[in-house]
């Protein structure tokens, strides 16, 4: 179990994605924060990441659309947690279909669960 | 079935004047026009109008325009049935549509061929075809009601024809004025009506009126001269050319005459009335109580002619005749006079029945003809054996009689002989000639002496010289009586003797006797005495014996100088006279018993001999038959003749019964063939009834069949026209297809939808009018119309679209529905669908919603759990205690904060559907220890004792697996909540018995808790429901509402039992689906195992 991952966390809210840099950092974590699909697309061309933690709804470009194109591409694809609020059938269903590794509801969802998950991958 | 999304239909009839000369009449809806809209606004009545157009000769036209469709055809034949029965000749339909078509028949039918109707597409061709052309049209109603008359003409005109033929007067009688009109005016009377008849056909510039009235004239002139030749004398002019001359026929039928002409001149008067327009009250008042009397006068004619009333039978043939013709001027007085319902009613029944009643008077007159024929054959037959058993009477008389004379002739040539004969002498002659003995009736030959007065003593002493033994008379022999004739004939010897009187009587003394003797005296003759009183000179004798004698007289010198040539020369020689006398009884028994022994036998003949010179009946054959030759009555054949012989004179009658002679058989021949006759008239005429009965009842039966049938058809299309509005006032789109999915009804909604019109999309394939695709795709959707046809109801899928006629795509939901007739076999499918645009348009505003609810909501919920986890955790720094106790309380907010937002997303969610089964594997007791490690914070906190009992045999369930998260996460989270401190939960998950062959488990949750106060229990499952006494704890109140829904979802049911402060049991039994086919675990469940 490494504890040095490198994680991308692509979230649009500051204050949300602030308390996942802290936290993963505090728990020896390397992480980059995107704040939309493109700038996750852009770190994810020149940077290699050990898990990305995605958001779904963002503005520029969407949760759906990066994995949309991840799953589209032939390139490597870290493992995607995404971290999301959106908690509709449907939406877990077209995410998981997309390639996630796996789906959280954000609000129900403790950091410490988060940090567990991502130290297991 | 049409559906016209037409929202105009009202009840709409204008009827209009139009020149030249038709009415336009609009129609739409349930129209009943009946006023004309005249010129410069006046109105007048469709009836009014149509009558004055009649009157002025004009054809009467109609324009129908059907403006819209009518609703019911009914509605449009009851106008043109009303027009039609008032004389409409002409209709021309205009906006024809398949209703109006359909009314064809009916029009047909309706206005009995009479009315011309054609169909046209614009107004101007009809109004063409009405104002042209206008060739008449003879009415067909006129030509029936004239069949019964003419008919009954013909069948009388044959049998007047008949008789006159075979000579039987009786016969003629049936032509009116009956007794007395020759068939010369009967045949001028038909062909005169029937001229006119065919004048008014043809040319059709009379009346009909006139065919009535030539009759009515001739009847009035006819019972004029009938009266005139009463009140004149019988042999006027008139009587050679009107009537013929069989008046003594009915000498006693004066007073019949008269009265029947009396009342043949009040008809043709009353009949022709009417013609010239004198409809006044007396009519009325007058001829009908005399019409319905007359008319009780056939009834009563034909009853007692067959009953045989009548001894005479022409009367009844009068009396039939008379009302014969009395129905015929009734029937025709029908169509100009005054219409009564019983006269209307009667007459109708003659007009409807005419052709029996023709058959049976034709078949009645044959039978006439024929009774009549063989009556008269008969009744010669029976004349001319009469006549020859009177030819051999009166023979059988004479030749008698001449041979009396013959024997006087042969006597007198035994006296001419020698002229001294003396009484043995004639005595020996008569006896050896067997004269008497030869010539029966014969009682004695005489010689009498012609003497003078001077003579008489003389005589009487020569004749007593000659008295002897033999005759010893002659001692007394005296002549008597003497009187003062100057010429005396005495009766001198008889053989055989003291026959006729004493010897010496003088026969001048009887006047008969002594006008004989001179006559025979003075001519040289036989001479008959006419009849006498044999016993007359025999005064002891008192009984009358009749009897007659020949006398010749007895000249001298006859045989050498001859008969004396003159009176005066027969005067001087005579000196006496040969009598025969002879006793008419014997004599007519003898002749008659020379006669055929029948005759003798046969009472129907009698046999009156009388004396000519004093008419005294000297021989009858039936002495109480005699009454029968005064009978002047023409039923008894009498035949008279005269018998004269040497001046005897007698009068033969002959009186036969009728049909005297005429064999048994041929005697009844003319009642048995007017029995026949009668019989066959009635079959022959109740067969043509019966015939004509059963054609008018079939026609009957169809008409009412057809009847029957538009009312059916009128019930259907008033239910049609009930689903009509029905489907009309649908917002939904309706459609239906029969079983060759061809489209039979089409809503206006669908129209609208669709983008097609009714009458282009009704009778096509409805795949080549309405295409539901798979939302997205270019497949047609047909599964569910084709499940529809195959009986069972189907729905669309979700995502159907409908391809309109201009290529946009709507978005519809609903369902098919197969369409069963009344034997349940389905005979097409009918499609229910709605636009489902905007429903769509909302479900997503209300999914964005929740998304954005949820998240939006959840964001910060988000930070606030993670920032204070990050405090809890020391993160920032060690905490005082009463920091982390303030830190915990916020994360304890903010997590049931969490938890109601996800609740309220869920009951949103359920609420909209977004929650519906999708059933997968779910591991049970995987999912029981996800939600236990879930729990485990509070189950720790409150020191709670969590017993597990999971007995299931099923690994896996197949079940939705985020509903069966939901219940039991939300029933164990309930009962942990609703739980003391060291409370204890039971979570229990058993197999149970299966129900409706499906394997189901029960999910049991128990608690020690609280429980539920009874008064609330049934409302536990309602949104925001809080208990009374847990009120001041945490809870959102939605938790069994969404357990209650989700277990709905998943096929299951949820019960409870509860007591306050004791507990609640919760038990929830879905049902356990087999599936392998995949395995799908709980993503949350598996991150925890890990």
């Amino acid at each position: 179990m490494k504890n040095d991952k490198k994680v991308l966390i692509v979230e649009d809210e500051r204050p949300l994605a602030h308390a996942l840099e802290m936290k993963l950092t505090s728990e020896g974590m390397m992480t980059s924060v995107a704040r939309n699909g493109e700038e996750c697309l852009e770190l994810l061309k020149e940077n290699t990441y050990d898990v990305i933690l995605l958001d779904m709804m963002m503005p520029v470009m969407d949760g759906f659309q990066v994995l949309q194109k991840l799953h589209n591409s032939n390139k490597d694809v870290p493992p995607i947690v995404v971290l999301s609020n959106l908690s509709m059938r449907e939406d877990e269903e077209r995410i998981l279909a997309l390639g996630a590794k796996d789906y959280f509801v954000k609000a129900e969802t403790p950091l410490a669960k988060i940090v567990e998950y991502i130290k297991n991958i | 079935m049409i559906f016209k999304k037409n929202k105009h239909i009202h009840s709409y009839g204008k009827v209009t004047l139009e020149e030249p000369g038709f009415i336009r009449l609009e129609v739409a809806g349930h129209s009943s026009a009946k006023i004309v809209e005249g010129p410069n606004g006046t109105t007048i009545k469709v009836n009014k109008y149509i009558k004055y157009l009649k009157s002025e000769h004009k054809t009467v036209s109609m324009l129908m325009n059907v403006k819209k469709v009518v609703s019911t055809d009914s509605v449009a034949r009851n106008h043109v049935m009303t027009l039609g029965k008032r004389g409409v000749e002409r209709i021309a339909v205009v906006g024809v549509n398949r209703f109006i078509r359909s009314l064809v028949p009916y029009f047909l039918r309706v206005l009995n061929k009479t009315t011309e109707i054609k169909f046209f597409s614009n107004e101007e061709d009809a109004i063409k075809w009405l104002t042209t052309e206008k060739e008449l049209i003879l009415e067909t109603q006129d030509k029936q009601s004239y069949t019964f008359p003419i008919y009954a003409s013909i069948a009388l005109a044959l049998v007047v024809l008949a008789g006159w033929m075979v000579d039987r007067k009786e016969l003629t009688a049936f032509i009116a004025m009956a007794p007395s009109m020759n068939p010369f005016a009967a045949i001028l009377l038909g062909t005169l009506s029937a001229s006119l008849f065919v004048y008014h056909i043809i040319l059709k510039k009379q009346s009909t009126e006139w065919i009535v009235g030539v009759p009515a004239i001739l009847v009035i002139v006819s019972s004029i001269a009938v009266l005139a030749r009463y009140v004149v004398g019988f042999d006027t002019h008139i009587d050679q050319l009107l009537f013929t001359g069989h008046v003594e026929i009915y000498q006693d039928s004066a007073r019949i005459k008269v009265g029947t002409a009396i009342g043949m001149l009040i008809i043709g008067l009353l009949t022709i009335n009417p013609l010239v327009s004198i409809k006044n009250k007396w009519t009325n008042l007058l001829f009908y109580p005399l019409l319905y009397g007359l008319q009780l006068a056939l009834v009563l004619a034909i009853v007692s002619y067959g009953l045989g009333v009548f001894d005479e039978n022409t009367r009844s043939f009068i009396a039939f005749a008379d009302a014969v013709d009395l129905i015929l001027i009734t029937y025709s007085l029908y169509f100009i006079g005054p219409k009564f319902p019983i006269t209307t009613r009667i007459l109708k029944a003659t007009q409807r029945e005419w052709a029996a009643i023709s058959v049976g008077i034709i078949f009645f007159g044959v039978t006439c003809v024929g009774w009549q024929y063989t009556n008269s054959r008969v009744r010669e037959y029976s004349q001319l054996k009469t006549e020859a058993q009177f030819r051999t009477i009166q023979t059988n008389l004479d030749s008698r009689l001449t041979e009396y004379v013959e024997s006087l002739h042969s006597i007198r040539g035994f006296f001419y002989a020698s002229d001294t004969v003396s009484v043995s002498e004639f005595k020996d002659y008569i006896d050896n000639s067997h004269i008497i003995k030869n010539n029966p009736g014969l009682s004695s030959i005489a010689f009498i002496t012609y003497l003078t007065p001077e003579k008489v003593s003389a005589h009487e002493k020569h004749i007593r010289s000659l008295a002897s033994s033999e005759y010893p008379e002659y001692k007394a022999y005296k002549v008597f009586p003497l009187d003062s004739a100057n010429h005396i004939y005495s009766l001198t010897y008889s053989e055989p003797k003291n026959i006729n009187g004493v010897f010496g009587y003088n026969l001048a003394s009887s006047q008969k006797r002594n006008t004989a003797l001179t006559a025979a005296l003075k001519s040289g003759k036989v001479q008959a005495s006419g009849t006498i009183d044999l016993n007359e000179s025999q005064y002891r004798n008192n009984n009358t014996l009749l009897g007659s004698f020949f006398t010749v007289p007895l000249y001298r010198h006859s045989s050498t100088q001859g008969d004396p040539k003159t009176q005066l020369e027969r005067e001087e020689r005579i000196y006496g006279f040969i009598n025969i006398y002879f006793r008419q009884d014997i004599m007519f028994k003898e002749i008659f018993s020379r006669l055929p022994r029948e005759i003798m036998k046969d009472d129907q003949i009698n046999v009156i001999v009388r004396d000519s010179t004093t008419n005294e009946v000297v021989y009858t054959k039936q002495k109480d038959f005699t009454a029968l030759e005064q009978y002047t009555g023409d039923a008894n054949t009498i035949l008279r003749g005269k018998s004269e012989v040497a001046g005897s004179k007698w009068d033969v009658s002959v009186i036969a019964q009728p049909a005297y002679g005429v064999p048994e058989g041929a005697k009844e021949l003319p009642l048995v063939i007017l029995i026949t006759g009668l019989v066959l008239t009635a079959i022959a005429t109740v067969t043509v009834l019966g015939l004509s009965r059963r054609r008018e009842q079939a026609v009957e039966l169809a008409r009412q069949m057809t009847e029957d049938l538009s009312e059916e058809r009128n019930a259907a299309v008033e239910n049609q026209k009930k689903e009509e509005a029905i489907l009309s006032s649908i917002g939904d789109a309706v459609f239906a297809i029969d079983t060759d999915q061809k489209i039979v009804v089409f809503n206006p909604t669908t129209e609208q939808l669709s983008g097609y019109t009714a009458d282009e999309a009704i009778g096509q394939f409805y795949r080549n009018v309405l295409h539901f695709l798979y939302e997205g795709t270019e497949t047609e959707n047909v599964d569910f119309i084709g499940e529809a046809l195959r009986g069972n109801e189907a729905s669309m899928n979700d995502q159907t679209v409908l391809l309109t006629k201009d290529g946009k795509q709507i978005p519809v939901a609903d369902s098919a529905a197969p369409i069963l007739d009344g034997d349940g076999n389905i005979s097409g499918a009918i499609v229910v669908f709605r636009d489902v645009t905007e429903e769509r348009a909302l479900e997503r505003s209300k999914d964005e919603f929740v998304s954005v609810a949820s998240h939006q909501l959840r964001t910060p919920l988000s930070a606030m759990n993670w920032y204070t986890e990050m405090l809890l955790n020391g993160d920032a720094g060690k905490l005082t205690p009463d920091q982390e106790n303030y830190l915990k309380e916020i994360y304890m907010s903010n997590k049931r904060m969490t938890e109601l937002v996800g609740s309220l997303l869920d009951t949103s969610r359920l609420d909209l559907g977004k929650l519906d089964s999708k059933p997968d594997h779910v591991d049970i007791r995987n999912l029981i220890t996800s939600l236990k490690l879930e729990m485990n914070p509070m189950i720790s906190s409150k020191q709670m004792t969590f017993k597990e009992v999971i007995t299931t045999k099923h690994k896996n369930i197949c079940t939705d697996p985020r509903l069966i998260r939901m219940v039991i996460q939300n029933l164990l989270s309930n009962a942990l909540k609703y739980t003391p401190k060291e409370g204890t939960v039971t979570l229990k998950v058993e197999d149970v018995p299966h129900k409706d062959h499906k394997a189901h488990v029960e999910i049991t949750v128990q608690d020690n808790g609280y429980g539920i106060p009874a008064a609330q229990q049934s409302k536990i499952f309602s949104k925001m429901f809080r208990a009374d006494n847990v009120l001041e704890m945490e809870g959102t109140g939605l938790g069994m509402y969404i357990v209650r829904e989700a277990t709905h979802k998943m096929g299951g049911e949820v019960t409870f039992t509860s007591e306050e402060n004791v507990g609640t049991t919760f038990k929830v039994r879905i049902p356990v689906g087999y599936n392998k086919a995949k395995h799908t675990s709980d993503h949350r469940g598996d991150m925890h195992e890990k």
